[in-house]
């Protein structure tokens, strides 16, 4: 599955009539974009390395303003080191840190910031740590690998708290390890 | 997610000094009851006797005590640590070796027994209402912890059983209770005080300014006070007036020698905290002992009969808000000396949260600035707050504070703020449902209720 279809179909899903977000992208740390929706603002320089530094403490952009392509939003609660929630007006924005990316998603009205959280970070899945020990898999061999990718097509499940997630090359990007349903498997 | 049926919310408001309880859409809480519960410890309470599965009365209690009897022996066999005593007419009866606990300290849920116990008797009891029915709506504190939260949600879902939750912070109720969606809240509760920012109905974390001076505070310092004036503050417990003429009275003292210091604590604070409410007033100026030294002093009949002059405390208590380091003269409360150097006015907390927000919203939010709280409901208190805030604030704002004139709205902004939002057609697709804790887990709180 490529990036840009994580955006297409996972993050700009509609969630009820109307209720979509406003536009959503995958940027690299770096700032590299690395896919976006079509309304998407071009992001200036310097932004995200403002917000990669302010996900462990946000006290900066808190003061200061957390930028996305020119237009400012006010920081509220987050989840340090892991999600920083941004408010404009009746819109906002939601962003979730991964090891090498951060999910964008930006809502306006009617999509309420509960349904742009949830968007955003459900990309994601549950922390790692969230999983009990029983239900955590790692897949040893490249082998294992391939049998996760057969079973799982293209799409992103949920089952009682584990995500299956469509990993693609280099393999650990939204996890340290990856996550493996063990229903999938036995199928 | 929750449709949103045609069954009214419930909205729960646990404080540091009382909860607040009732339908959403009415204008004020059915219930209000203190956040403290009696406890009395195991060994003192009577040994229970062995109970007999009970006779029942009808078919549908019968299978419940036959499902019962195999455990009704490890009932009987385990007994319990304590017994919780909940609400105004448990508390008010006095009972040997009852201890009064807290159910929050700082401000968040310290223990959660007490806070069951409360909730149990504030929904069962007060509002005799079956959770099962009703979505509920909990206003939490601005600064409330992810595991706070999550623990609440479990508690709400799984003891109460409830469709549907949603988690509020107490800055945006009050914000909405006032009807704006951008403003500054300084909320002077019982156990403290907390300055929040809003903005456009979310409470902006790093803004939070927080002071351990609230209504308790000051009704200790009123305690302490009276009592270094040789005043006896004797609790409504030990003590009966007898009419030994028409019109005239004889104080006959009680002796209760197993009342546990917490109670006779409790119940003494119950009494200066009316002396503060009635007699006490913010001062316009700045506290000083010399200015206030030959002000006429105002009565205050204490329940045994004894008529108190308040003369200079009057005004020196509410000062405390504003002044801090004046507890150093308050007789008794020398321990909080320290406390009361680092801790700042009410003033200089406005200013401190202020400018820790964006710059952009600073003006809206000096000329929204809400009072909310009971102890905000003392009088004067808004017009010094806004005086003092003109001396301190940049010269270029303008700053108006605004609080609602009937002090039983600022005593329960927060419910009534609550009240409004769980009514309103366009949060119904808000609530946290039942089916989605289920599936998700309790950390699908953060998303949902950012």
């Amino acid at each position: 599955m490529s990036w840009q279809q994580y955006i297409d179909e996972q993050l700009m899903y509609e969630v009820s009539p109307g209720h979509i977000l406003a536009s959503a992208a995958i940027v690299g740390l770096d700032g590299n974009v690395w896919a976006q929706s079509p309304s998407f603002p071009l992001l200036k320089d310097g932004e995200i390395d403002k917000i990669v530094k302010g996900m462990d403490d946000s006290s900066h952009i808190a003061s200061t303003g957390l930028f996305l392509g020119g237009e400012k939003y006010m920081v509220i609660q987050g989840e340090p080191g892991q999600v920083i929630r941004g408010k404009k007006g009746p819109g906002g924005t939601c962003i979730r840190k991964t090891i090498s990316a951060l999910i964008i998603g930006i809502y306006a009205e009617p999509t309420t910031p509960g349904e742009c959280n949830i968007l955003v970070e459900r990309l994601v899945g549950p922390w790692f740590s969230e999983i009990p020990e029983e239900q955590r898999i790692t897949a040893a061999s490249s082998q294992e690998m391939k049998r996760i990718q057969d079973c799982c097509h293209n799409r992103v499940s949920l089952l009682s708290n584990i995500w299956l997630c469509r990993v693609k090359d280099p393999v650990y990007l939204f996890h340290d390890e990856p996550l493996v349903d063990d229903h999938a498997l036995r199928r | 997610m929750y449709g949103g049926d045609e069954v009214s919310a419930i909205v729960l408001d646990l404080g540091s000094h009382s909860c607040k309880a009732g339908y959403a859409g009415e204008d004020a809480p059915k219930a209000v009851l203190p956040s403290w519960v009696g406890s009395i410890d195991a060994q003192y309470l009577p040994p229970e006797p062995e109970q007999p599965t009970k006779m029942a009365i009808d078919g549908e209690n019968n299978a419940v005590a036959d499902s019962k009897t195999g455990k009704s022996a490890d009932a009987a066999a385990k007994k319990p640590t304590r017994k919780l005593y909940t609400g105004v007419q448990a508390m008010g009866y006095r009972r040997d070796y009852m201890e009064v606990i807290p159910a929050l300290k700082d401000g968040l849920i310290n223990d959660w027994e007490v806070v069951e116990s409360i909730w149990d008797h504030t929904l069962k009891d007060r509002l005799m209402i079956d959770p099962k029915e009703h979505p509920m709506l909990l206003a939490e504190p601005s600064f409330n912890t992810a595991q706070h939260r999550e623990k609440v949600v479990e508690l709400m879902f799984e003891k109460y059983q409830i469709p549907a939750l949603f988690l509020a912070k107490n800055a945006v109720l009050t914000s909405f209770a006032s009807g704006r969606a951008t403003s500054l809240v300084v909320d002077c509760g019982g156990g403290s005080t907390t300055v929040a920012a809003v903005h456009d109905g979310y409470v902006l974390q790093k803004a939070i300014v927080r002071s351990p001076i609230g209504g308790e505070f000051l009704t200790d310092c009123m305690l302490k006070t009276l009592e270094s004036r040789g005043i006896t503050m004797r609790p409504r417990y030990s003590f009966k007036r007898k009419e030994i003429r028409p019109g005239e009275f004889e104080l006959q003292v009680l002796d209760f020698p197993n009342t546990t210091e917490s109670y006779k604590l409790y119940m003494q604070r119950a009494v200066a905290a009316d002396v503060k409410e009635s007699v006490c007033r913010v001062p316009d100026v700045l506290f000083e002992e010399s200015a206030y030294a030959n002000i006429p002093t105002t009565p205050y009949e204490l329940p045994d009969g004894q008529t108190i002059e308040v003369g200079a405390d009057r005004f020196k208590i509410p000062d405390l808000m504003f002044n801090p380091s004046l507890v150093q003269t308050v007789p008794g409360m020398e321990k909080f000396a320290e406390t009361g150097s680092s801790v700042r006015g009410l003033p200089q907390m406005v200013i401190e949260s202020i400018n820790k927000c964006d710059v952009d919203i600073r003006r809206e939010l000096f000329s929204s600035i809400l009072l909310a709280g009971g102890t905000a409901a003392m009088q004067q208190i808004k017009e010094r707050l806004e005086k003092d805030l003109i001396e301190e604030a940049p010269q270029a704002a303008r700053v108006k504070v605004l609080a609602s004139g009937n002090a039983i709205e600022r005593r329960f902004s927060v419910w009534i703020g609550g009240s409004i939002l769980a009514s309103l057609g366009s949060f119904q697709q808000m609530w946290l449902s039942k089916s989605e804790y289920e599936e998700h887990g309790a950390s699908y709180v953060h998303r949902k209720c950012p």
